[in-house]
């Protein structure tokens, strides 16, 4: 009993604080007043600096190593190969300059160039001969991707008509299609048939 | 200065400080491993359809038995009983027509992957000698599809398919 009531008798205690009338005990000290403001000058250094980390763009390499994660961006990659693919190795003896052209517009330069260099060689042969190849990829899967930069292995059906022969010629391919985005758009640096 | 009061919004600014801290911290290490994890799985996942269309695809006459287990340790569900059922068939064919074939992956590319299920298409070569090509070799492309599941810690095969 006489125990309760001497704690609880705050107002004669000869420490009390002068302001509240209360005792400062730990909550009022000074050092708890340097430890917390130490703390929280820390942990705002550290926040700085995290949060500049996070909200900045992440640098380059960064990126670079990143695979592709978000199964949108995977099926947009795969869908753009394929057909991509299928456009450079269709043309048809009738409309071969469209059929060029159309396959032109999304290749890289250097890429660009090569296919010209490559179509210059069949251009006299496919009109002589009134040939049509179609191409159709029958599947496309990633060898590797970053946001930038892909590798993806298309398996594409060749079929080939001409006047020559009645028969259709079908070759089954395999092709190392070589990617990069120019601009947001997956466009085709190489291709690189296997066998 | 009211140490108290001074002391209280310390504590509470340190409280928020160190959530955000905790949040800072999750969120990076969250991005970090679901690229990590996902790089790893790719990675498992191309290892284990290499291995797996390199014993499918090669032929050893003299140890076919051998080869076959390989598959089979590789393989399950619809697979690996097919791949059971035809053994015997291809036991004796490999034996009568004393063939040989090295399979070499060229290629693996993977459509489709989550946590569990891989689609893959691997395109290979086998170097063929047997009976039948008179001492010489051929080399004979593939384009192949594999169903893989993951199964405790591995990648097998569930469904193997020649794409035409």
């Amino acid at each position: 009993m006489t125990t309760v009531t001497t704690s609880t008798s705050t107002a004669a205690d000869p420490a009390t604080d002068p302001t509240t009338g209360r005792p400062p005990g730990v909550l009022g000290s000074a050092w708890l007043a340097a430890l917390l403001t130490a703390v929280v000058v820390g942990l705002a250094v550290f926040v700085g600096f995290k949060g500049y980390d996070v909200l900045s763009p992440a640098p380059e390499p960064a990126l670079e190593s990143t695979q592709i994660l978000d199964a949108d961006a995977r099926s947009t990659l795969l869908m753009s190969a394929a057909e991509l693919s299928q456009r450079v190795l269709t043309y048809h003896h009738d409309s071969f300059e469209e059929d060029i052209q159309t396959a032109s517009t999304q290749l890289t330069p250097e890429f660009a160039e090569e296919y010209a260099q490559a179509m210059k060689q069949v251009r006299a042969n496919t009109a002589r001969n009134r040939i049509s190849q179609e191409a159709t990829a029958v599947s496309s899967a990633i060898i590797s991707a970053t946001q930038d930069e892909a590798q993806v292995l298309v398996f594409i059906n060749q079929t080939t008509s001409s006047a020559r022969s009645r028969a259709e010629q079908v070759v089954r391919n395999r092709l190392v299609v070589d990617l990069v985005r120019v601009e947001g758009d997956w466009t085709i640096a190489g291709v690189d048939a296997l066998g | 200065m009211d140490l108290r009061r001074l002391n209280v919004v310390l504590m509470v600014l340190g409280l928020a400080l160190g959530a955000t801290v905790a949040f800072l911290v999750q969120s990076e290490e969250s991005t970090a491993t679901e690229a990590e994890q996902h790089g790893q799985r790719s990675l498992d996942v191309t290892r284990a359809a290499t291995a797996q269309v390199q014993a499918f695809l090669g032929i050893d006459h003299g140890n076919v038995d051998a080869q076959a287990q390989v598959v089979l340790d590789g393989a399950t569900g619809e697979f690996k009983q097919q791949y059971a059922e035809e053994l015997d068939s291809l036991r004796r064919s490999a034996r009568a027509q004393q063939s040989t074939a090295e399979a070499t992956v060229l290629e693996v590319g993977i459509s489709d992957i989550d946590a569990t299920t891989a689609s893959v298409f691997v395109a290979a070569d086998t170097v063929v000698t047997s009976n039948a090509t008179d001492g010489t070799s051929r080399t004979v492309p593939w384009r192949i599809q594999l169903d893989m599941v993951k199964e405790g810690d591995r990648w097998l095969t569930a469904g193997l398919q020649f794409v035409g």
